[in-house]
């Protein structure tokens, strides 16, 4: 291990070269920041990623049944299990979706769950993202080059190898493939997420697109080529639903393929994830992620979710009134770490005003305790500080669900913060399955 | 009563300089149900794209979706056919729970609440559903809105929303549907958009429906009556922006202008 610490500032400096980079607007303008690595891991024994394994697998499989459902019978809403509202006032729901069946059924070919591990050594669910949870190439291309700088501390630890997520997502798009070539679609080099576009296309064996180089003929999707144009059966895209088709959604989208929408109705192409999803990442029905697992599964939670309160419900609002100083208040219109609000951190003015807000508008927020969760070590100039940190882990739904045994771990810089999103400033680290 | 109506409906797009990789998707060709059974119908695309497929989108609409690669300097599409309409033909059908939540053209503002409050209290009996039902309160809305407004082309357009041309009291039969609808989900009913012809010639025009006991029934608040059978519906959506009946993307530098002619006769 000590000789992979050793090389962080090596390792950091490849990463830079190689652009593993994430850019974000502010106040207007585009800016390119390096994600700051840290070299020690997160390690996770093999016994505890087997019970988040399955605890993983179940949860997608029931939130790919619950896309299914709201977009064609809406069993779970008319059941009286999810209330209506939560559903058809989510920004996440696109009617244009309704009734369309994706090849081989399948939604959220990846999903980007995000946990945290409490104090008490139980891993929590913070939230499910199903639309296009990014971050999967940081520990995959951070892997290879710690593998590179240290071999040796590779033949101590039996870590098990995240190298293969390139070949696990080639065959989530080979199996919805209509028929046609494999697309990695991106909005283009100014995306916050652009070096994983491309890196992931490089490991996949995809072809990186942009909104130009596709189009739609008679319900197909084809990417341009100096010669004849080509099939695409699979396009794994990487820009918003709303901005996919500017005949279906925002007309005035410039970033993406007028009709896509037509040939994926038809059956023609499969787009991952599919458009629609958001409504199962909503922070307000993820309230709901056990009840639909027992609901579609006939199962009890694996994993739990963090203890979290609707204001929605009488009885949850008026918990949340009364405790606000200690819940964290999250706006469910929001992401990124953005409309998160510790109630303890509030003047008391502020806590007033939120309060009002919240009985205005209880169904805009969630209400959660907040988890004392893990501290890991990170090196800060060459010592070892301890900082508040997440996970998250990439799952990969194709002929059958798989977890990639690996994932995210980011962590916050500010010793204070519980908020770890990258574009709040954090870093990252890798994440391994450590066999005893 | 019932009709058989004739109807045309020819759409020219004029670009002031030439266009490629031209998308587009129609919205024309009518709905086909029970109570409007198309009799026949011809639908004409200029360039020639070839026959292609005509889908369904999630609302149920046909949709003609094409690309015309080459450089084109318009773009023209006609519907001629016939159609047989009779509204005592229906079968009652679900609405779709969208129908009843407000859509990004539909928010309430606070000039919608307010108006809705001013005309739900000064009506007795507004919340008895045993003296009005959902359509006699839709037909009082609709005459509340076809009284606020003033017709007047030009002042709104297609991205203008139910609250932003409400506060004008300016618009034209997209705002005074979309005001309506608001109005109507705000009452508790689903309603909806929808686009379509009216007996007569000039341009298409758009209206409201609104759901009750598993029918839906077309108010007309441009013109506050029912929209009976002398109106023929092409789609519907929860506002405009579900259902354009022509919707297009092109490449190339071109201003464009729009000659619609409609005619539908009994």
């Amino acid at each position: 291990m000590k000789t992979l610490l050793a090389h962080t500032k090596e390792i950091n400096e490849q990463l830079a070269r190689y652009g593993v980079k994430f850019g974000i607007y502010k106040d207007g303008a585009f800016n390119e920041r390096l994600f700051p690595f840290d070299p020690v891991p997160r390690q996770i024994p093999e016994k505890d990623y087997a019970v988040l394994e399955k605890g993983l697998i179940q949860r997608v499989t029931a939130l790919n049944r619950f896309i299914y459902d709201i977009y064609h019978d809406k069993k779970i809403v008319k059941d009286g299990v999810v209330p209506e509202e939560f559903v058809y006032r989510s920004p996440g729901y696109l009617a244009q979706c309704e009734g369309i069946t994706p090849s081989k059924n399948v939604y959220s070919h990846i999903s980007g769950i995000d946990l945290v591990e409490g104090k008490d050594d139980e891993w929590y669910i913070l939230e499910d993202n199903l639309r296009i949870p990014s971050g999967a190439s940081y520990p995959l291309i951070a892997r290879t080059l710690c593998r590179r700088c240290s071999p040796e501390t590779f033949k101590r630890y039996h870590v098990r190898d995240n190298r293969q997520y390139g070949a696990l997502l080639k065959r989530t798009m080979d199996y919805v493939n209509t028929g046609g070539i494999n697309v990695i679609f991106t909005p283009g080099r100014y995306n916050a997420a652009y070096f994983e576009h491309s890196y992931l296309a490089e490991q996949a064996g995809a072809v990186l697109a942009e909104s130009g180089d596709l189009f739609v003929e008679n319900q197909t999707l084809y990417y341009r080529t100096s010669r004849d144009p080509v099939r695409v059966g699979a396009v794994y895209r990487r820009v918003s639903d709303e901005y996919m088709d500017p005949l279906c959604f925002e007309p005035s989208s410039l970033i993406g393929v007028p009709n896509i929408m037509d040939a994926y109705r038809a059956g023609n192409v499969a787009m991952m994830n599919a458009p629609g999803n958001g409504v199962a990442d909503d922070k307000g029905i993820y309230y709901f992620v056990p009840k639909m697992i027992s609901y579609y599964l006939g199962e009890e939670a694996i994993l739990k979710n963090a203890p979290t309160y609707l204001p929605y419900y009488e009885e949850d609002r008026k918990y949340t009134l009364d405790h606000i100083d200690r819940l964290v208040i999250k706006d469910v219109a929001e992401a990124g770490g953005y409309g998160v609000v510790f109630g303890e951190n509030l003047t008391k003015e502020q806590r007033e005003d939120l309060k009002n807000t919240i009985k205005n508008a209880p169904r805009r927020f969630i209400a959660q305790e907040v988890i004392d969760f893990k501290d890991l070590p990170i090196l800060e100039n060459g010592e070892t500080v301890e900082r508040k940190a997440d996970l998250r882990a990439f799952v990969l739904s194709g002929e059958d669900v798989q977890v990639w045994p690996s994932g995210l771990t980011r962590f916050s810089r500010n010793p204070d913060s519980f908020v770890v999103n990258s574009s709040q400033g954090g870093g990252f680290k890798d994440t391994w399955i450590v066999c005893q | 009563m019932h009709r058989e109506l004739s109807f045309y409906f020819d759409t020219v797009l004029n670009f002031s300089g030439s266009v490629t990789e031209h998308n587009f998707v129609l919205r024309c060709i009518p709905a086909d149900n029970p109570e409007q059974k198309i009799l026949s119908y011809t639908l004409t695309v200029l360039p020639n794209v070839g026959p292609g497929t005509v889908g369904k989108d999630s609302f149920g609409n046909f949709i003609r979706t094409g690309r015309v690669a080459e450089a084109h300097d318009s773009f023209r599409y006609t519907l001629q056919g016939m159609a047989y309409r009779d509204d005592s033909l229906r079968v009652p059908e679900e609405a779709a729970p969208f129908y009843r939540y407000a859509s990004p053209l539909t928010q309430v503002t606070k000039e919608l609440a307010e108006f809705y409050a001013g005309v739900a209290g000064g009506v007795t009996d507004w919340n008895d559903p045993a003296k009005l039902n959902a359509l006699d309160k839709a037909k009082i809305l609709c005459s509340r809105v076809h009284a606020h407004f003033a017709y007047t082309p030009g002042e709104t357009n297609v991205l203008t929303t139910a609250g932003e041309a409400f506060a004008s009291a300016k618009g034209v039969c997209q705002d005074y549907a979309h005001a309506l609808i608001a109005l109507c989900r705000l009452a508790g009913m689903p309603a909806r958009y929808v686009s379509g012809l009216f007996t007569g010639e000039g341009a298409s025009h758009a209206w409201t429906e609104i759901w009750m006991d598993g029918l839906w029934y077309g108010i007309d608040p441009t013109h506050d009556c029912p929209a009976d059978e002398k109106y023929l519906k092409l789609c519907v959506g929860r506002d405009y922006a579900d259902c354009p009946i022509e919707r297009g993307v092109f490449s190339g530098w071109a201003e464009q202008t729009q000659k619609v002619f409609t005619k539908v006769t009994d």
